[in-house]
């Protein structure tokens, strides 16, 4: 297992265009960025070409990671979940899409989810919790499932400018939390 | 209200926006918008970078999954098939990678403009012994050259035809053989003609696939015989 900083010096090799750098780092950071890409994208083939042009783009940009200030990780899965989120906005939005969306945000947590979930608590699962059931589920909807405004309004069933209201709010109120 | 006020109120606005692309909840027109702002605000741009290390701890929820061979695969051929700058080009061997050659034909394309120069230009190359011919190029940049082999003398003619040197380096031109190490054939320059000659037991290898490649190395070339690269510019080696 590579170390947050480990993954930073491929990172800086990886901009000097050393292949063998950018094998390694695909070999420890793929199956993050492409769970992350299926679970934007809930469709494999999209999310194996996704998973290909979001590796185009880091050998092309990891020369900007040094000046971003993030962590390796969270930079990485920044250029994957921007990549997919791109690719979710530019689909039609279909009312297939639109159930298949509410389908998958009441699947309830697998046990080793509700381990994971109730061993190691932090801040922002406190925080999560400060704010109305539906509020955080909207919130972790948009940022884990890529739900758009839209979706999120029909799952509620409340008018979008209603939506972007509550999530407003909510945002304001996890970040005045997160910086307790 | 105060001024005081209202740069509050922008100040929170800018940051609602910045939540909501890195919530990824924006259509792709405000996207896009956001982008912009981006990279010219740094003030934006310092916002998103906020946001996006707030709801870092949210990555842990989402499982890893293996990704199947050949996104690998595909990868490597988009990103390696041609004479891409490679920081270790005597390790990694990429070009005797099936992508690579499949690479190669780009450079076919090239090859039927040469043929075109040739016939044109020097009518009479067939009979003065030239019989191999190689187009250089790379999609990457824009060095190119042609080299022909004339088989009577030995001699490999390099023909500088576009790129900028690199200052205080030299360009080495490297004979490959299919699973064997890089030969270096010699130094090449920008002059029209230069003739690095290549040892004689190396012509019968030419009915093999043969692909030869420049690369950038120190003044005096290649340190010990063995090829530092990057690689500027390559091609197949044919025979007219």
């Amino acid at each position: 297992m590579l170390t947050a900083d480990d993954i930073s010096k491929l990172l800086a090799q990886v901009a000097l265009r050393d292949r063998q750098a950018f094998d390694m780092l695909y070999e420890h950071t793929s199956a993050k960025l492409f769970g992350v890409l299926l679970r934007l994208l809930k469709d494999r083939p999209e999310a194996e070409d996704a998973l290909q042009e979001v590796y185009t783009k880091i050998w092309h940009k990891a020369d900007r990671y040094s000046s971003s200030g993030a962590s390796a990780m969270t930079w990485l899965i920044t250029i994957a979940r921007n990549h997919a989120i791109d690719r979710l906005r530019a689909r039609p939005a279909t009312a297939e899409s639109l159930e298949e969306a509410e389908t998958v945000a009441s699947k309830e947590r697998s046990p080793e989810e509700e381990a994971i979930a109730s061993s190691e608590r932090r801040k922002i699962d406190n925080c999560f919790d400060r704010l109305e059931e539906s509020k955080s589920a909207a919130v972790k909807g948009a940022y884990l499932e890529g739900y758009s405004y839209q979706e999120l309004a029909k799952q509620n069933d409340v008018p979008i400018n209603t939506m972007r209201t509550w999530l407003r709010r909510s945002l304001a109120k996890l970040k005045e939390c997160l910086e307790e | 209200m105060t001024d005081q006020d209202q740069n509050n109120f922008d100040e929170r606005d800018d940051d609602t926006l910045a939540a909501e692309y890195v919530l990824g909840v924006l259509d792709l027109k405000d996207r896009r918008e956001a982008e912009r702002r981006l990279q010219s605000d740094q003030v934006f741009a310092s916002l998103v970078r906020g946001w996006e290390n707030r709801f870092a701890d949210l990555n842990d929820d989402i499982d890893a999954v293996e990704p199947p061979e050949h996104v690998k695969q595909a990868l490597g051929d988009t990103l390696f098939s041609s004479s891409e700058n490679n920081a270790d080009v005597s390790k990694s061997f990429f070009w005797q990678t099936m992508g690579f050659w499949r690479g190669i034909s780009v450079v076919a394309v090239l090859l039927a403009v040469l043929f075109g120069y040739l016939a044109f230009d020097k009518p009479d190359r067939k009979e003065d012994g030239v019989s191999y011919v190689a187009s250089l190029s790379s999609k990457d940049n824009d060095h190119s050259y042609v080299t022909l082999f004339n088989e009577q003398t030995g001699e490999f003619i390099v023909r500088h035809i576009s790129g900028t040197p690199p200052a205080d380096k030299d360009l080495e031109l490297w004979l490959i053989v299919q699973g064997e190490k890089p030969v270096s054939i010699g130094l090449v320059g920008y002059e029209d003609k230069n003739k690095p000659a290549i040892p004689r037991e190396f012509v019968q290898e030419f009915d093999k696939d043969i692909l030869l490649a420049i690369t950038v190395e120190p003044k005096g070339g290649a340190p010990e015989g063995v090829a530092t690269g990057p690689i500027v510019a390559a091609g197949q080696l044919k025979n007219i």
